[in-house]
């Protein structure tokens, strides 16, 4: 009996604490500028040797690449301070900027740069084939690497920017090592302090970095995969920033203590058919079904105004052509397509042809929220313009790339078009082969188009392959173009420093120039 | 020897199940780096390689078991960090969290099925039943939801997740703070209702009986007949369905952990079953079996101290 008054009274005392001390909950003020930001997904390691592209903000602080990109995406010198390209354009001598160190305070040298290009060309990563054309690497001196390759490779100054490497930690390990990734030592503008796996990652300031210390004293990335629970988070104040879902903007505008950062991407969405299918066979039905869906709607519907229409790949590209052609929705144009293609609208109301209606199922992945809903508005607008399509979103791990029938897919960058269109439309790439062009798309003037682009680094000559491509594109569209994503952050109302820029991803990318934001009061 | 054959049993079971299912680490791992693109097949390929996915499943189930009894559960697929290490870091906050709320309900149990056990007030007694139904009708992750808007939201009291602010020194009183809406939330989910009708038919069976009525003749006070002769021995029932209740708190505790950012196995498992990362589930799951099993062997000792008639039966098993 006693025992279980006790129990009790502890119950009871325990409450009471909790209770006592929770208001407020967060503790001393300290004197330390600390943005405390949080995100969903949690890499598994932080190297930007398995990373792509710039996708996880850690990574993206740590480390540092030989160029980087400035607020126009253009590249511009970070540990790299100028090189040189020879004229027949396969030989790039880089000069490395002098007095650079590593976090650890070892010199980061020509070595490294060697070390990393190296390891990632023969590491057998996701990464790898971006270094494929690299037939050499040297370091003549501490200060001088020269790159050979095997041909041109315009985008090659683009990989440059993801990090570099210390061989120093790594020659022994690998460049892949499992415990460097739980510890990185890169020469970003911020070094990992702490990580607690499932939790946060905690980063201060490198008081050496080259360009000078970074305004903020600390950043902590914290992880919370519950989006409802990161929106309260940072309306409690427990959390300083967030990545927000786009239906999620609107419930921070009304905080004056917060801030929106919404800065288009290239993360562009559109319908993939699958071109094994003879139905998709004829150009004719997918442009009628690029004229069929209403972009601006799909904006407000789905994405709450935090997106753009999209009219093909490239519309963030300094590539991008304006007179390729023309898919704003046109009712008009989807019957006058479909009547010259011959088909006829069935007892139904849905377009047939030779007794074969226009029926499919467009697919996605279930775990994607937006997605999912983005298929059901498609869907619904396809209908009402007379193609049979239902809307079934399948779990990642369930999707059959070679046995679905169209798919919402997602692509783009915001840096060498090349490295986002040659997968996913060149021949070559295509599913059977291993490659990223899921829908087997061919088409020969694309191809064409493709390998000229990649061929010369001349900007006049890519732009006019890149021209050929959007047009050749409109003609056979492989896709139904749909939305550009935007990125959509909220930040303290007194942080200074963030500045838009076309990001890669609708959810990473944001702390491209982190080194530059401190709090104004 | 009963923890070997469950530990081979499950083991065999994740291993297959795992296998049966649609799904590949490799590629989880990939997806996961390219900001949940599509990765092509090669590259995958090349992955599973690497990652030696490559090998038949029996011989995999052998390393693995191999390792097991060497007393090595194996590194992560996808982060190649030890899943002991993994295991360790997350094991005690879901301790903490299931001590916490199994504590919650317990008192909340024994003082709501006291009263109605006790009560005469039909009207009462009903109102109580209609709340337990109600509460063991609503979903674990709504329940959560709804205390993180009331508790966090609206009044503002506890913080709504996580362990406390990142990078501030973790106290007593932060993680106190911090773990009392999450064990909120798990300790009325579903089987609360069982426990309040467990204390509640134990009292009302017992209150009638020849030994309350005779300490009631003789004198002894009314809060210590409640207490010794009627809460007692009504605990009876309760007790001996202890351990499927935590073996249900922990299963509610997979999604609550979710929601809250608690960094305990719950939320451990749910992205090792995402991400295919076999080592990693496998350890969850044998885990949470040894805790249902403790938790089953601490009901049965609780119920043989407040049962003398208990103890020899619980001996006898």
């Amino acid at each position: 009996m006693t025992r279980f008054r006790a129990l009790i009274a502890v119950g009871v005392a325990l409450s009471a604490l909790a209770t006592g001390c929770a208001a407020g909950g967060s503790g001393p003020e300290d004197n330390e500028d600390t943005l405390t930001y949080a995100l969903g997904d949690e890499p598994e390691a932080f190297n930007p040797a398995l990373v792509d592209e710039h996708l996880d903000p850690v990574t993206e602080m740590v480390f540092r690449g030989l160029t980087a990109h400035d607020a126009d995406n253009r590249v511009v010198p970070a540990l790299a301070e100028s090189w040189e390209i020879s004229d027949d354009e396969r030989t790039y001598t880089f000069h490395l900027r002098e007095g650079v160190t590593w976090h650890d305070g070892e010199p980061f040298t020509a070595d490294d740069v060697v070390f990393t290009i190296e390891g990632v060309r023969d590491g057998g990563f996701a990464t790898s084939n971006k270094y494929a054309n690299v037939t050499s690497v040297t370091a003549e001196d501490d200060t001088t690497v020269v790159v050979e390759l095997e041909r041109p490779t315009p985008a090659l100054l683009d990989t440059l920017s993801n990090g570099i490497l210390p061989e120093h930690l790594l020659a022994d390990s690998g460049i892949d090592d499992p415990a460097f990734g739980e510890h990185p030592i890169g020469t970003g503008p911020f070094q990992l302090d702490t990580w607690e796996h499932g939790s946060y990652a905690r980063l201060t300031a490198f008081a050496d970095y080259y360009a000078g210390p970074p305004g903020l004293d600390a950043v902590t990335i914290s992880y919370v995969p519950d989006a409802a629970t990161r929106l309260i988070q940072l309306n409690n104040g427990e959390i300083d920033a967030a990545y927000l879902e786009p239906q999620q903007a609107g419930e921070v505008e009304g905080n004056p203590d917060l801030r929106l950062e919404v800065y288009p991407t290239a993360d562009y969405r559109g319908v993939l058919f699958n071109m094994e299918d003879e139905r998709f066979a004829d150009p004719a039905l997918r442009q009628a079904m690029n004229y069929a869906v209403d972009r601006e709607a799909i904006v407000e519907s789905v994405l709450y105004g935090y997106g753009t229409p999209a009219g093909g790949p490239l519309d963030q590209s300094p590539f991008h052509v304006e007179d390729a052609v023309d898919y704003s929705f046109d009712p008009g144009r989807v019957e006058e397509i479909m009547t010259e293609a011959g088909y006829e609208r069935n007892g139904e109301d849905v377009w047939e042809k030779e007794g074969e209606p226009v029926s499919f199922e467009l697919t996605t992945f279930a775990e994607d929220g937006v997605r999912s809903a983005m298929i059901e508005v498609v869907a619904t607008q396809l209908r009402e313009q007379g193609f049979d399509v239902t809307a079934e979103p399948r779990p990642r791990d369930a999707v059959d790339w070679a046995g679905l029938e169209s798919f919402l897919i997602g692509w783009g960058t915001p840096y060498d078009a090349d490295s986002s269109l040659y997968g996913p439309f060149h021949s070559s790439e295509a599913l059977a082969d291993g490659g990223s062009n899921y829908g087997s798309y061919a088409n020969d003037e694309v191809d064409a188009a493709l390998e000229a682009g990649r061929g010369t680094n001349d900007e006049a000559e890519r732009a006019a392959a890149y021209a050929d491509f959007q047009r050749a594109l409109a003609e056979d569209p492989p896709y139904v173009w749909l939305t550009y994503l935007d990125a959509v952050n909220a930040v303290p109302a007194n942080l200074t420093g963030p500045q838009e820029r076309a990001l890669a991803h609708h959810g990473y990318g944001f702390f491209w120039n982190v080194e530059d934001w401190s709090y104004s009061s | 020897m009963t923890a070997a054959a469950v530990t081979v049993v499950l083991s065999v079971l994740c291993f297959l199940l795992l296998d049966l299912a649609p799904g590949d680490p490799a590629r989880a791992l990939l997806e996961a780096r390219s900001g949940g693109r599509p990765v092509p097949e090669a590259a995958v390929q090349a992955q599973r390689a690497a990652m030696g996915l490559d090998a038949p499943l029996p011989q995999r189930y052998a390393d693995w078991l191999g390792g097991v009894v060497r007393g090595d559960l194996g590194a992560s697929y996808l982060n190649g960090r030890p899943v002991a290490d993994q295991i360790a870091d997350a094991l005690p906050w879901t301790l903490l969290l299931a001590a916490v709320a199994t504590l919650f309900s317990l008192v909340g149990a024994v003082v709501v099925g006291l009263v109605a056990g006790l009560s005469r007030s039909a009207t009462l007694r009903r109102a109580i039943g209609l709340a337990m139904f109600v509460l063991g009708g609503v979903p674990g992750f709504v329940g959560a939801l709804l205390c993180l808007f009331v508790f966090s939201v609206w009044l503002g009291w506890f913080p709504s997740g996580g362990l406390g602010r990142p990078g501030e020194p973790m106290t007593l009183a932060t993680v106190a703070s911090h773990v009392t809406l999450p064990a909120l939330a798990l300790a009325f989910g579903h089987h609360f209702g069982v426990y309040v009708r467990l204390v509640e038919s134990g009292v009302r069976r017992v209150r009638g009986s020849a030994h309350v009525a005779a300490a009631e003749v003789r004198g002894v006070p009314p809060w210590a007949v409640h207490t010794r002769h009627v809460l007692r021995p009504g605990l009876v029932p309760f007790a001996a369905r202890f351990g499927v209740g935590v073996a249900q708190l922990l299963a509610g505790a997979y999604a609550i952990e979710l929601i809250f950012a608690w960094p305990g196995m719950g939320r451990l498992g749910v992205e090792a079953a995402q991400g295919d990362d076999y080592p990693v589930l496998v350890a969850v799951v044998l885990v949470t079996g040894l805790v249902v099993i403790a938790a089953n062997l601490l009901g049965d000792l609780v119920t043989a101290r407040l049962d003398p008639r208990a103890r020899s039966v619980a001996v006898a098993r």
